[in-house]
């Protein structure tokens, strides 16, 4: 789709097709998925999360003003369902509310993640041990520091589509995600340290 | 042991493959002469490159046909489009029309009731017609309510907020016929 074909279809679903707007929205419905998924950990939530922020972005589609491009608006859009489900899971069980907490300090909340990843045939297939590790691991920065090392490692992003998606300085995107890939290290140790 | 010279805005461009030409020779001179330094920069590739290789997940395939099924449910009343189609100014302009055209016929209708035509002095002795425009002052001193995300300000919120607040001046007007499609929200 060239950048006519966007704008044209943009003018149209900001005049209310809604046809318009499902064009322009569906070849990124597979990447939000991918990022939501990996932001909350969980596959089926995640279908729900991703349509919310595709809904949430055609409510909102008037107030999009093209200073970022629409991929980034909508990654911002489905960053802050995020969040919110976060949050949520966090009030919910006050367990979960400490997501950098160490390894050893929630247990039981570890298990009831993995149980949540496994339900999707296409998370059986990450199952191996440091896949699963891996995923731990992400599961247990910060939303912040989540949100940029998957933007960053997962989705492709620069480090200044992040910052416009996040809407922070450039500054602090490279600082969390330095931030964030140190606590993984520290999370993977056994994995990531040299054998010898 | 930790290296005094520890860079690690240099560390950090160089793992996510941002680090100029230059600064990657300066930086691999003193990992050459650096454990710490290279052990830390070899462990933290080994960190991206396990992140890097999870897999791409993919929706089901119903996902965007559900997508559709809502976005036809979350079809735009006329009334909407009517009064927002370009935000909370336009909306003013708007009100301010459509109360301008109220005014109007009530004149025309009683003016007609009263002497069978339409003249200038059945109009000069109805009430002042700045009444009915009294909800438009409204906008003026609404603030609109605190979203919940304070530490993520985005676009798409500021848009939900004109939405509530569309839907709390439309309340506040009695256009009650807006607040279905708000209240999905």
């Amino acid at each position: 789709m060239t950048s006519n074909d966007v704008a044209a279809l943009l003018q149209r679903a900001q005049a209310g097709d809604a046809r318009a707007f499902e064009d322009l929205v569906r070849p990124h419905i597979g990447r939000v998925y991918n990022y939501v998924a990996r932001m909350v950990g969980d596959a089926s939530e995640a279908e729900d999360l991703t349509q919310d922020a595709v809904l949430r972005a055609h409510r909102a589609i008037k107030s999009f003003r093209g200073g970022a491009t629409f991929q980034t608006w909508l990654y911002r859009i489905a960053t802050n369902i995020c969040v919110d489900a976060l949050r949520r899971r966090a009030r919910k069980d006050s367990r979960v509310s400490s997501l950098d907490a160490p390894l050893k300090a929630d247990q039981g909340e570890l298990q009831r993640e993995i149980a949540d990843q496994q339900r999707d045939p296409q998370d059986l297939a990450e199952a191996s041990e440091l896949r699963g590790e891996v995923l731990r691991a992400i599961a247990y920065l910060s939303p912040k520091l989540r949100g940029v090392v998957v933007l960053f490692d997962l989705q492709g992003l620069s480090y200044e589509e992040i910052a416009e998606t996040l809407g922070l300085p450039l500054g602090t995107v490279k600082s969390r995600l330095f931030n964030a890939r140190s606590r993984l290290r520290e999370l993977l140790t056994p994995y990531v340290v040299d054998q010898a | 042991m930790d290296c005094p010279n520890r860079n690690t805005d240099l560390i950090s461009a160089y793992v996510d493959g941002m680090a100029t030409s230059t600064e990657k020779i300066a930086l691999e001179k003193h990992m050459s002469e650096c454990s710490a330094c290279a052990r830390e920069v070899r462990e933290l590739v080994r960190t991206r490159d396990f992140v890097r290789g999870l897999p791409t997940l993919t929706p089901s395939p119903r996902l965007m046909p559900s997508i559709s099924q809502k976005l036809r449910e979350q079809k735009v009343g006329w009334l909407q489009r009517l009064f927002w189609t370009g935000g909370p100014a336009n909306l003013r302009a708007s009100v301010a029309l459509a109360a301008c055209l109220v005014v109007c016929a009530t004149l025309g209708v009683v003016a007609v009731n009263h002497t069978g035509t339409v003249d200038a002095h059945s109009v000069v002795e109805l009430p002042e017609a700045s009444a009915p425009m009294a909800p438009i002052e409204h906008h003026d001193v609404y603030e609109p309510p605190a979203t919940t995300l304070v530490d993520l300000p985005v676009d798409a919120y500021e848009g939900s907020c004109a939405l509530t607040h569309a839907a709390y001046d439309r309340d506040e007007t009695v256009w009650a016929v807006d607040s279905v499609m708000l209240a999905s929200h």
